[in-house]
């Protein structure tokens, strides 16, 4: 009969084993505390990390909600994850359920394409941004929701949903008790200041919102110092005139919104609700705003339009802290009440 | 459930504590099969259906088969458990593609036909299981094996969890007998089995999942790539699927010794093959064999014409790409590997009596020559599409004047990964892994494992659910 075993798998290694755990165990116990030390006595706080698991669980949750009509789905990228305050949002909408579904460094195109076609039927708020429309092919690459969708449809889809929730609150509790203060946090933030300060850490909230905390290690006056360049530019338009330098980009532009805008149109069908939303950043090119939501056909908030919202500083010039977070959640709230539908 | 993750580890030490605990063989044996129903219900509960139909065809065929004298009768209780086993494979798996390529067909001949789509999720581990049991029902209808006498045994053979889902594909001769007499792991095999886990889950969590996203950069994208980018995603993919498979099948091989059950090796350090014969003798051992004994034996093997041998060949490895995927880039995959192995022979028949090619440079540049071409074997195995294939060839040809994108520390990483995982493969080539871990030190042993379970742990704790297994797909 033939046979697959060789007689290689008949032998074991004939080694003693007490050294080889006892070191093992000292090395392992030497890393993991050492690393738990090193993170302790630092600023960072100890969390649940983010992960695109805990993505897909909070796309399941809105896709089995049992009124999907009163929810209300928020989209973005880092400025709504840092700069949507969910816990004030709920306060402000409590009967709307609100789910955020924004990652950083990802654009929300492939997500929404997704809730068109599962005909979603609430609201949808888009913190979105007209260099999205048309991206290099580095930038779509990277900066694409698409692998999220596929994780959540291919792994949390209705297989083995449950085991996998299982584990992500496991290591949720790892996360908080053992190996928690997740390592990327301040290293991740510090890019974004385009300094390595390990003193400016955000702290993952159940919700996915990432409450950022600039200003306990400086003053605004070490900020203005630090970040005076960025800081200075207040609201600008930058000026570009006409929108696109060429006839090829603007058809390129062209057909990349009419992909957005059928999606938009889906989601409509279904009878649920679009709005784009611009959130605070220093720099912005409003009249590219402007053609882009015309173009689409789509509700839309531009901070620019809400007074207050003009005086809340972004520390990096293009992300909310947590303060700034709470501040602009309110009067966007506060906004979206002329918005919502009824 | 997949066994990089907390549910996993935490169900494997309740799985042993319970085991162990339990005194009688029949008892633990009825438990380790119910927990492996468990462990398969714990991604889809209808599925385990597909199991039992295939345990209790099987089972019963296999008897009759055995019991019948007539050699019409014996031949139709075979292409029964063929057609339940292979119905139910070709349905699940190759179903939609037969109806696209039928679509496509009767286009090309000017008819409008668009059949409903259908929806079928694929049965995880469904290829392997199918051709466990395959394996069981033709050995006796050769005569080679008689029916197993008790059922339990039957059915802990298909279900096993440590290889239910990917493998290795196990022989009912190799797993059978061991459940005949009452026993429990020793205690090195336990330590042995631990250490197995262990580095299977370092190569799975530590390597592979760091490695996928550089891989799905490149390839996840139709579009070309630069040359450095292009050989850095290939290079990437080889080792993350080496991995990722051979992690699995590593902890599985461990798991089951953790239990007392011995599984055979399915890789033997594949990229310091010297051609393509020997890298076929040491990846996926256990579907290699399974193929030669089942496939191109029957079909004549090499006891024949010499162009009956190639035909063999080819067609042994068509197959064989189309048992990874219902697609015609993993029948592409098999084709290329096929026509590897008959320019192999042909190369051997003409050069092989030359000392050159012993000499130890000669060997090393063959060893490269090989690992290239796998690594051109492999863009058709993870492209999405001819064109994507055909976009990548070019751009590792450098007929594409894109570049780089790939950040400097992923183009390291790749560096790295491949550089250490073809040292090792070398050095170990003519070895096994039990050799090579025994020559080893215990602190220098401890040190290794010890600095695995925290890169482990921090990566399981980072990570997530856990990236599923390559092979789970196929």
């Amino acid at each position: 009969m033939p046979s697959s075993i060789s007689s290689s798998n008949h032998r074991l290694p004939k080694i003693g084993y007490r050294a080889q755990w006892l070191t093992g165990a000292i090395v392992f116990a030497t890393l993991t505390l050492g690393l738990s030390w090193y993170y302790r006595t630092g600023p960072t706080q100890a969390q649940a990390g983010d992960s695109v698991y805990r993505w897909a669980i909070e796309m399941d949750r809105l896709m089995a909600h049992p009124a999907p009509k009163t929810t209300i789905a928020m989209l973005g990228a880092s400025r709504a994850q840092l700069g949507f305050d969910a816990e004030v949002f709920a306060g402000e909408f409590p009967d709307r359920p609100t789910f955020l579904l924004a990652m950083f460094g990802k654009n929300p195109k492939a997500t929404l394409h997704y809730l068109a076609e599962e005909n979603y039927s609430g609201t949808v708020i888009v913190s979105f941004e007209p260099a999205w429309i048309n991206p290099s092919p580095g930038r779509a690459r990277r900066e694409s929701q698409q692998p999220l969708v596929d994780i959540y449809t291919s792994m949390f889809g209705n297989l083995g949903k449950h085991e996998k929730i299982a584990n992500e609150l496991i290591r949720a509790k790892l996360q908080q008790h053992v190996h928690a203060w997740n390592y990327s946090c301040w290293k991740s933030l510090a890019h974004v200041l385009k300094r390595d300060h390990p003193d400016a850490f955000w702290v993952d909230q159940p919700s996915r919102q990432r409450k950022a905390f600039y200003d306990r290690f400086f003053t605004p006056a070490q900020l203005e110092q630090q970040y005076g360049r960025r800081l200075a530019i207040r609201w600008v338009t930058p000026q570009q005139t006409p929108l696109w330098k060429t006839q090829a980009a603007k058809e390129a532009w062209g057909k990349q919104v009419a992909t957005i805008k059928r999606d938009i149109d889906a989601i409509k069908a279904s009878g649920g609700q679009v709005i784009f939303v611009r959130l605070p950043i220093h720099q912005t090119n409003r009249p590219l705003w402007d053609e882009m939501v015309r173009e689409l056909d789509v509700d839309s908030i531009h901070f620019l339009d809400i007074p207050a919202a003009r005086e809340i500083r972004c520390p990096d010039g293009s992300h909310l802290n947590h303060d700034g977070a709470a501040t602009f959640t309110r009067l966007l709230a506060n906004e979206l009440k002329h918005h919502l539908r009824k | 459930m997949l066994f990089n993750s907390f549910t996993f580890l935490i169900f494997f030490a309740a799985v042993m504590v319970v085991s162990r605990s339990m005194k009688s063989w029949t008892l633990r044996k009825s438990f380790l099969l119910l927990i492996s129903y468990l462990f398969y219900a714990a991604w889809n509960p209808p599925f385990v259906i597909l199991l039992w139909i295939s345990t209790l065809a099987d089972w019963h065929l296999a008897r009759a088969i055995h019991t019948s004298d007539s050699l019409r009768r014996r031949r139709l209780y075979l292409w029964a458990s063929l057609g339940i086993n292979l119905g139910m494979l070709g349905y699940f798996k190759y179903a939609n593609f037969f109806v696209n390529n039928l679509v496509a067909l009767s286009q090309s001949l000017g008819l409008d036909w668009h059949p409903a789509t259908m929806s079928i999720v694929l049965p995880v581990g469904i290829s392997f299981y199918t051709f466990q049991t395959l394996s069981y029902t033709i050995d006796i209808y050769r005569r080679k094996a008689t029916p197993w006498h008790c059922f339990l045994d039957y059915a802990l053979y298909v279900t096993f969890f440590p290889q239910l889902v990917a493998g290795p594909i196990v022989r009912a001769v190799d797993f059978l007998p061991q459940c005949d007499e009452p026993k429990r792991a020793s205690r090195k095999q336990f330590q042995w089995g631990l250490t197995l886990m262990i580095i299977g889950l370092f190569c799975k969590t530590a390597i592979a999942d760091t490695l996928a996203p550089i891989v799905e950069s490149v390839y996840d994208f139709q579009t070309a790539h630069s040359f450095v980018d292009a050989w850095a995603g290939t290079l990437a993919f080889s080792v993350q699927i080496f991995c990722d498979f051979a992690g699995y099948s590593t902890i599985a091989i461990g798991a089951a010794l953790c239990l007392g059950f011995i599984l055979p090796d399915n890789f033997h350090f594949p990229y310091a093959a010297i051609g393509f014969s020997d890298f076929w003798r040491r990846w996926h051992l256990s579907l290699s064999t399974w193929l030669r004994d089942y496939l191109y034996i029957p079909l004549g093997g090499s006891r024949c014409s010499k162009l009956k041998t190639y035909r063999n060949l080819a067609l042994t490895m068509l197959l064989g790409g189309l048992w990874h995927g219902a697609s015609w880039t993993f029948i592409v995959w098999g084709g290329l590997h096929g026509s590897y192995l008959v320019l192999e022979q042909l190369l051997r028949k003409w050069f092989a009596p030359q000392r050159l090619w012993a000499s130890y440079p000669m060997q090393i540049l063959l060893c490269a020559l090989t690992f290239i071409a796998v690594c051109f074997a492999w863009v058709f195995f993870r492209a999405r599409s001819f064109h994507a294939a055909g976009t990548m060839i070019a751009s590792m040809t450098g007929q594409s004047s894109c570049a780089s994108t790939l950040p400097t520390h992923h183009l390291l990483q790749v560096l790295l990964f491949t550089g250490v995982t073809l040292g090792v493969h070398w050095y170990s080539r003519n070895k096994t892994m039990e050799e090579t871990f025994a020559r080893l030190p215990g602190w220098l042993r401890g040190l290794i494992l010890g600095a695995m379970v925290f890169a482990i742990f921090a990566e399981m704790t980072a990570q997530g659910a856990g990236n599923a297994f390559l092979y789970f797909q196929f």
